[in-house]
């Protein structure tokens, strides 16, 4: 029994042997059949025999796996291949852009030779985007003018875009509310001729935050981005490349609103080169009376701050009718209107010409200043400039006359600030510094040499404006009190307060005179049959809008008296002798003389010979000296005859039919 | 003119000329509205001739002086009438006739003198017509131009400056002589010829029919209206009587007649102011000017001097100096006075400074 059951329990084991791998996975019986290769099922006793048909089936599972196991590594081995093309395709592409930057940069100069800028003009149409509006404005316009007329100039914008975006940042983090993005989207949505339009919308919105926001940032600081205009020649000169004449920098300064154009690259004859492109625009006070009272305590004229809020920056900015309403308070309707408002502005802006009337002056101004320049630099080797222009009858004379001096008196700098000092006695007007001087007055003149003396050195004081006006006044005060001290306590008149109505008159007057620059001239004759000697003195006063304001003439007698030749008879009657005056001689003849050059002259010229109108100037000049003094010496010599008349009328005006 | 915004720059360079000959203009004669009163109120306007031909009548402003003189200087003046004006400078006015047909007379470097009735230009003055209007004057002459040596005219003469006594208004001319016109019938009557240069001023003596002249050529002569003969031949920088001028003098540029008729005055372009005893034809005082006298003028006790000097100086018949009175030109072409003791000063920078009696500036203007 025990061995029965010993062996019962071995059959059991046998019987419970599982295989070393009991849940192999086999294929089906029927897969087996139907795809199994022939050698294995050739075996006949296969369909009987189980044991026979296990093994042949595992015989094919291992040839199946053997198989497989042979197409993953081949499968593998071109996963891997594929990898690396992958990875060098890559490779590649990461490559490609630095490659096409050098490709880029290696075709810049091909387009700058063709004169395609392309890339120079993306990048400059992005820094655009964020310009600010008045000087987006400008770009724009100037961009179109360039475009549209082949205008030889070239608008660029410099400045870091990082701080331009920065600022924008800045300020669009400070609008409030729904209501500004709601313009602003609304804006960009419109369809506009002006496709800027929208742009300027959300800078201008911009713009209007940052004048009220904008607290803690200096008055004077400059928007980042400016933009940079260069003038070329517009002389045709057969494709050449044009001379550049000049080149202006525009900067924006947000807390003013204002608009700042200045030369870049200047040298010192240019710093006023600007100024009184127009009338009454010297640049010196801001053009709106919100600045105005914003910068009024801060500030400080900078002398070596170039650029200047100059009236027609902001007319060519477009300032004078952007409007200042902050945006985001506006209703829809009324954003409509300051829409409207913005597009007829630019409408005007265009009918106006702006640009071609700021470019054109620009240009003539410049122009100008070397075609001066030229006949200063001729003046300063004491030779009177030649004329192209013959037609007038001083051109063709040769004069007698040589200039023997030509030094510059002293430069004009009136600042505002500079000329409060100045003005207490300076810019009395014309009646009451003829007066007697005041006491305060009369002290200072006797420090002072008389370099003028008496009534040559006043007559100026009207006309000349503020041109070294206190050196006027004084001398006409040495005059005054060395003429008639004891007359004093007939004037009832109280002198003219000091400082009175101070702006005023300065603002008035100075504008004129702003960057004028005044020279001294001599010219002398010599009459060896008399051994007379003439000597006369010019002082010529050149203002910025040279030439549609000439030079200005003043002239005075330095030798060479009238009245050597009459004796005074001697005494039979009672004869009372009062002091003369020095200089009254020819005081009649040289204010006709001054009308002449200053007036007259104007008329005789052709347009296109403006620029040398001083050259003219001063022929006529050393044409009317010899004039004068040939009738003087003639007159000298000889007994009066009625039929040559030299002199005719009251003031004896020498007639010379000019 | 515009500036960036519609620039027009012919307009500006207009306006910088119209500004700068405005600087260059000179107001050679002014004259006061006759006044019928012994101690008349002070005037309120006067009449000014200028060097750009136009004779204008000019409100004298009574603002506080001295705002008045810093505005009014400032811009042009307009006038409130401008009467029909010269071709080329206005040189003389004369205001005369009898009470109630008072008239005015401009003559100038044309050769032409026009005369307006007072009493139509107050008309005028009193109405709202426009300023601009030229009034046109009532009667016109002309001197006449001289033949050359083949009977070709020579140029126009200008008119220098105007006299009249009764009935006859005459003409200080560019020519050398002067010229006589009937009022009545406006025709020429008379003409004095004898000068060696051309005229520059002319006063009558009305009470001995009496015409004194001034010349270029340094002398005065005293005429015979009726004759038309010259009586003397005067040297004023000598201050001796003459045959005829030897030497070359220095031009006489101004004559004056007083009140009394018995002294007259004379300026020289050398810079001397003589009075002469009329009757006696003999000089009485010399007195030299700090600058050339221009105008002379006399009041009842003194004489009243302009020139190239910036002041109005009173002399006494003695020659003494009585007062002298900063104005606004510098040099000065005209100096007028009125009964009330007013006086207004008129020269270079066409301007015209009226002063009082007591020498404040009433007003500054320029014209």
């Amino acid at each position: 029994l025990y061995e029965k059951n010993h062996y019962l329990k071995a059959i059991k084991t046998c019987k419970d042997f599982k295989s070393k791998y009991p849940d192999i996975e086999l294929v089906p019986e029927e897969e087996f059949f139907r795809d199994a290769p022939e050698e294995l099922q050739s075996d006949p006793a296969i369909k009987n025999d189980p044991h026979k048909l296990m093994l042949q089936r595992l015989n094919f599972e291992m040839h199946q796996r053997k198989q497989l196991c042979k197409q993953r590594e081949l499968l593998e081995a071109r996963k891997k291949m594929l990898q690396e093309n992958i990875a060098n395709r890559k490779k590649f592409l990461s490559s490609l852009p630095s490659q096409l930057k050098a490709l880029k940069k290696a075709s810049l100069p091909v387009q700058q030779h063709l004169g395609i800028l392309h890339t120079k003009r993306l990048k400059q149409h992005q820094l655009a985007d964020l310009l600010p509006s008045p000087l987006y404005i400008l770009y724009v316009q100037l961009m179109s003018y360039k475009e549209a007329f082949g205008e030889p100039i070239d608008v660029e914008i410099i400045g870091s875009a990082k701080e331009a975006q920065a600022f924008l940042k800045q300020s669009t983090n400070r609008e409030s509310g729904p209501g500004s993005f709601d313009e602003q989207h609304k804006a960009d949505d419109e369809v506009l001729d002006d496709d800027d339009e929208s742009q300027r919308r959300r800078k201008r919105t911009k713009r209007t935050h940052d004048v009220e926001a904008a607290a803690d940032a200096g008055v004077l600081h400059a928007h980042p981005l400016s933009v940079i205009l260069q003038i070329y020649d517009d002389d045709d000169r057969g494709g050449e490349k044009a001379a550049k004449l000049l080149t202006l920098k525009f900067e924006y300064l947000p807390r003013l609103n204002v608009v700042c154009a200045g030369v870049e690259g200047h040298q010192d004859s240019d710093v006023h080169l600007l100024a009184n492109l127009f009338p009454d625009d010297a640049g010196v006070t801001l053009p709106n009376q919100a600045g105005k009272i914003l910068a009024e305590n801060k500030l400080v004229e900078d002398p070596k701050r170039t650029s200047r809020w100059y009236k027609w920056a902001q007319h060519l900015a477009g300032i004078d009718f952007l409007s200042e309403t902050p945006q985001y308070l506006c209703h829809q309707e009324t954003a409509e209107v300051i829409k409207t408002s913005i597009s007829s502005g630019l409408a005007v802006y265009r009918q106006q010409h702006r640009v071609q009337t700021v470019l054109q002056q620009l240009r003539n101004r410049k122009k100008s200043q070397l075609a001066l320049k030229g006949q200063l630099d001729s003046l300063e080797k004491l030779a009177i400039p030649p004329l192209k222009f013959k037609a007038v009858h001083w051109a063709t004379h040769v004069p007698k006359c040589l200039l023997k001096r030509w030094t510059q008196a002293s430069v004009v700098e009136t600042l505002a600030l500079e000329s409060e000092a100045g003005r207490e006695d300076g810019e009395l007007p014309p009646a009451a510094i003829s007066k007697p001087a005041s006491s305060n007055e009369k002290g200072a003149s006797s420090k002072k040499t008389a370099r003028f003396e008496a009534p040559e050195a006043q007559l100026p004081a009207p006309r000349q404006d503020a041109l070294q006006p206190r050196q006027i006044d004084l001398e006409l005060s040495i005059f005054s009190s060395a003429e008639f001290a004891d007359e004093e306590m007939e004037e009832c008149e109280p002198d003219v307060p000091e400082g009175k109505d101070v702006d005023l008159s300065c603002s008035k007057q100075s504008w004129k005179d702003y960057g004028s620059r005044a020279f001294n001239a001599v010219l002398r004759r010599d009459d060896d049959a008399s051994g007379r000697a003439f000597e006369l003195e010019a002082q010529v006063t050149i203002a910025m809008d040279y030439p549609a304001r000439p030079p200005l003439f003043q002239l005075r007698l330095l030798s060479g008296s009238t009245q050597c030749f009459h004796h005074p008879p001697s005494a039979g009657v009672v004869d009372v002798t009062e002091a003369r005056i020095q200089g009254s001689d020819w005081f009649n003849e040289l204010r006709a003389m001054e009308a002449k050059i200053n007036c007259q002259v104007l008329e005789k010229l052709p347009e296109w010979e403006e620029d040398s109108v001083l050259a003219h100037q001063m022929a006529l000049l050393a044409y009317l000296f010899d004039t004068e003094v040939d009738g003087e010496l003639a007159s000298s010599l000889r007994r009066m005859d009625s039929t040559t008349r030299l002199h005719r009328g009251r003031d004896r005006r020498i007639d010379l039919n000019l | 003119m515009g500036d960036a915004r519609g620039w027009r720059r012919d307009d500006f360079k207009a306006s910088v000329l119209a500004e700068r000959c405005l600087r260059t203009r000179i107001v050679f004669a002014l004259r006061f509205p006759p006044t019928l009163e012994l101690a008349p109120p002070p005037p309120r306007f006067l009449a000014a001739a200028t060097s750009d031909g136009s004779v204008g009548i000019h409100p004298i402003c009574r603002s506080p002086p001295i705002s008045g003189i810093a505005e009014t200087t400032d811009e042009l003046a307009k006038p409130w009438l401008s009467l029909a004006g010269h071709d080329g400078p206005a040189y003389g006015l004369l205001s005369f006739g009898e009470d109630g047909n008072k008239v005015l007379a401009s003559c100038g470097d044309d050769g032409r003198i026009a005369i307006w009735r007072w009493n139509d230009v107050l008309q005028r003055l009193g109405s709202d017509s426009s300023p601009d209007m030229q009034e046109r004057p009532v009667l016109e002459m002309k001197i006449p131009q001289q033949r050359g040596q083949h009977g070709s005219l020579l140029p126009v003469a200008e008119a220098n400056g105007l006299a009249a006594d009764a009935g006859t208004l005459f003409c200080a001319a560019g020519d050398g002589c002067a010229y006589g016109w009937d009022l009545e019938t406006g025709q020429g009557s008379m003409v004095f010829q004898g000068h060696a240069g051309y005229l520059h001023c002319i006063a009558s003596r009305p009470s001995q029919k009496q015409l004194i002249t001034g010349s270029e050529d340094g002398t005065c002569r005293i005429w015979d209206c009726r004759s038309g003969r010259c009586t003397a031949v005067l040297d004023p920088w000598n201050v001796q009587r003459v045959a005829r001028a030897k030497s070359r003098l220095p031009w006489v540029s101004c004559v004056a007649v007083d009140a009394s008729e018995n002294w007259m005055a004379c300026g020289t372009g050398g810079g001397c102011v003589t009075l002469w005893n009329l009757p006696m034809v003999a000089a009485a005082t010399r007195i030299t000017t700090a600058g050339a006298p221009q105008d002379v003028a006399f009041t009842t006790d003194e004489i009243v001097v302009v020139g190239v000097q910036p002041h109005l100086s009173r002399f006494t018949f003695g020659g003494k100096l009585s007062s002298q009175v900063a104005c606004a030109p510098l040099s000065s072409f005209a100096v007028s006075l009125h009964p009330s003791g007013v006086t207004a000063v008129g020269g270079h920078g066409g301007m015209v400074d009226v002063i009082s009696s007591y020498g404040s500036h009433l007003c500054t203007f320029s014209c």
